[in-house]
């Protein structure tokens, strides 16, 4: 019997964000990730417990920005699926990339810039997922494809006025996920 | 002014005009017609079938003669078309009428329409009888071909005003589809090189407008075809019957005598008995499981034919067990710990994340909080009743 493995991940930066395995399959195997995420698929990253902010720490990424697929199941992969990105081939792939640096913030402002080592894998695309250290909705921004060793990042026509802080979920095709702290 | 049907009427004496006795033969006409427009639905009502003959030329070159079957049709307007005798399409025609195509794949639709015409005047009578007029209208027919496509718009056909009789298809056509033909331009033949003949999803066929279908036997049969049909597919039935012990319905093969080998029984006391395998349903009493590994911050899959709405409902029993996997590489620097493990009752939302320790330094420090998977096993228990 062949055992298969879901994968769930962002249908535009192929990022992986959950994996799962079922021992009865269904007699017809879903095209959308609906079945498996709810409402949203929420989504945590490593993070100190002693940091404040940890209690509130998660995004919800809506079905909309996900998608599903099933593979011969892969240990490796199930273990380990947020070390994985979907390729060009359309199969499970570890990250090769080495992680972007902490961007860098334009003073009282929402903009901030992610250095990258390595450009994007071709056609790549990001995805931020914006929400509030004192909890709420998660706030996703969708960008363009992109190229090059720096993305410029400018939310300040969303957030223009107050301060807060915030947590920024950075989704790079080909990159690991990345969570970053911004103070407006 | 309220439009009143009139019914021809005669008083002794009178001098009857033609008119008058035309009257009596259109009044049946035209509620047979409204009959037929209103209680059953247009289309082929037996044969009409196209079949094709494969035939060869003297150096060897193949093509196909059509031939129309003998049957019967009733049109959108109620009018009856009847085809006595079998008839050969004639590729002269279609070649005149339709301008073919150089891709021999194509299908040109061959349609039915039916045309009043004066019959030729009686030649033996003589006399104060003897006349030139006709004393007879033939209810003829014509086959036309179309061009491929020009059957996807027959469900537009203008129905006929609510009062109308048949229409005599002189200034309005009806078109039923009979079938396909195939013409290859390539071979110079003229000939046809295909024929599609209809089936239950390309044909319209005549059927009934009944809100309430009664027997007066106690016992009523729907069939796909008549028991004695000569058809190559199974023929299937369904059949409600009454019986002393309360009767049943049964839906199977239908025999040549007019019996049904039962495929499923529902009893009037709601038993239902299946010779095959009920897919998709979930069986009162038992129980069904899912399990596997999951990631924190996904929902459980149900386990398969469990439908979400009957758990949103609480028409089924969802239990949920999860425990921590912890499958990763351990050493005294990194050695994980779960942090918290459980699955929301209500949604099945996987919570599920672990602690890396350092037990090397003194005291031991914890790492970051980080997620990760979980063995998990869904239990649904569907009730009895």
């Amino acid at each position: 019997m062949t055992v298969n493995m879901g994968l769930i991940y962002l249908a535009s930066t192929f990022n992986v964000l959950a994996a799962f395995t079922r021992g009865a399959e269904p007699s017809s195997i879903e095209t959308v990730p609906d079945t498996f995420v709810g409402s949203g698929l929420r989504v945590r990253l490593p993070w100190d417990q002693s940091d404040p902010a940890f209690p509130t720490l998660g995004f919800v990424v809506d079905a909309a920005h996900l998608t599903f697929a099933e593979f011969a199941a892969n240990p490796a992969v199930v273990v380990n699926s947020r070390n994985y990105y979907i390729d060009a081939t359309g199969k499970p792939a570890p990250y090769t990339l080495a992680a972007f640096g902490t961007p860098a913030q334009t003073a009282g402002k929402f903009a901030f810039s992610i250095p990258k080592v390595t450009p994007p894998v071709a056609s790549s695309a990001y995805l931020l997922l914006v929400q509030s250290w004192t909890g709420g909705s998660t706030q996703p921004v969708p960008g363009t494809l992109i190229a090059g060793n720096v993305t410029p990042v400018d939310l300040s026509s969303s957030y223009p006025t107050g301060s807060g802080n915030f947590h920024v979920l950075i989704c790079i095709g080909g990159y690991a996920p990345t969570v970053v702290e911004i103070s407006v | 002014m309220t439009t009143l049907e009139a019914r021809p009427a005669f008083y002794e004496g009178e001098i009857l005009p033609a008119a008058d006795l035309t009257a009596t033969v259109d009044y049946a006409r035209n509620q047979m017609a409204r009959h037929a427009r209103y209680s059953h639905t247009w289309g082929i009502v037996t044969g009409l079938q196209l079949t094709g003959t494969s035939t060869a030329t003297s150096s060897g070159q193949t093509y196909m003669t059509v031939t129309l079957s003998p049957g019967i049709a009733t049109d959108g307007t109620g009018r009856e078309i009847v085809v006595a005798d079998q008839v050969p399409l004639d590729p002269t025609q279609f070649a005149l009428t339709v301008a073919p195509q150089a891709d021999k794949t194509l299908q040109y639709p061959v349609f039915l329409t039916g045309l009043d015409q004066n019959a030729p005047a009686a030649s033996t009578l003589t006399g104060a009888c003897g006349t030139s007029l006709p004393t007879s209208i033939q209810e003829a027919y014509n086959i036309v071909f179309g061009a491929p496509g020009s059957d996807q718009s027959l469900s537009e056909q203008t129905q006929p005003a609510l009062t109308d009789g048949p229409d005599d298809g002189s200034s309005v056509t009806w078109k039923i589809l009979l079938g396909y033909v195939k013409w290859d331009t390539s071979t110079g033949l003229n000939q046809f090189t295909g024929v599609v003949p209809l089936d239950a999803s390309t044909g319209t066929y005549a059927g009934v407008n009944a809100a309430t279908v009664v027997s007066p036997s106690g016992s009523l049969l729907l069939a796909t075809h008549p028991a004695n049909a000569t058809d190559s597919n199974p023929i299937l039935a369904v059949q409600i019957k009454e019986a002393s012990g309360g009767g049943s319905l049964v839906f199977g093969k239908l025999t040549s005598t007019g019996t049904i080998v039962p495929a499923v029984t529902i009893k009037s006391t709601g038993d239902v008995i299946a010779t095959g395998q009920l897919s998709g349903a979930v069986t009162p009493g038992s129980v069904q499981v899912q399990s596997g590994i999951a990631f924190d911050g996904m929902t459980l899959p149900l386990p398969p034919g469990v439908d979400p709405s009957a758990v949103a409902g609480g028409t089924v029993t969802v239990h949920v067990h999860v425990s921590p996997r912890i499958d990763m590489p351990q050493s005294p620097s990194a050695f994980s710990l779960p942090f918290e493990c459980f699955a929301d009752p209500s949604t099945r939302v996987v919570s599920c994340r672990v602690q890396p320790w350092d037990f090397t330094t003194g005291p031991p420090t914890a790492g970051p909080v980080t997620p990760s998977h979980c063995d998990y096993t869904v239990i649904v228990a569907v009730p009895a009743s």
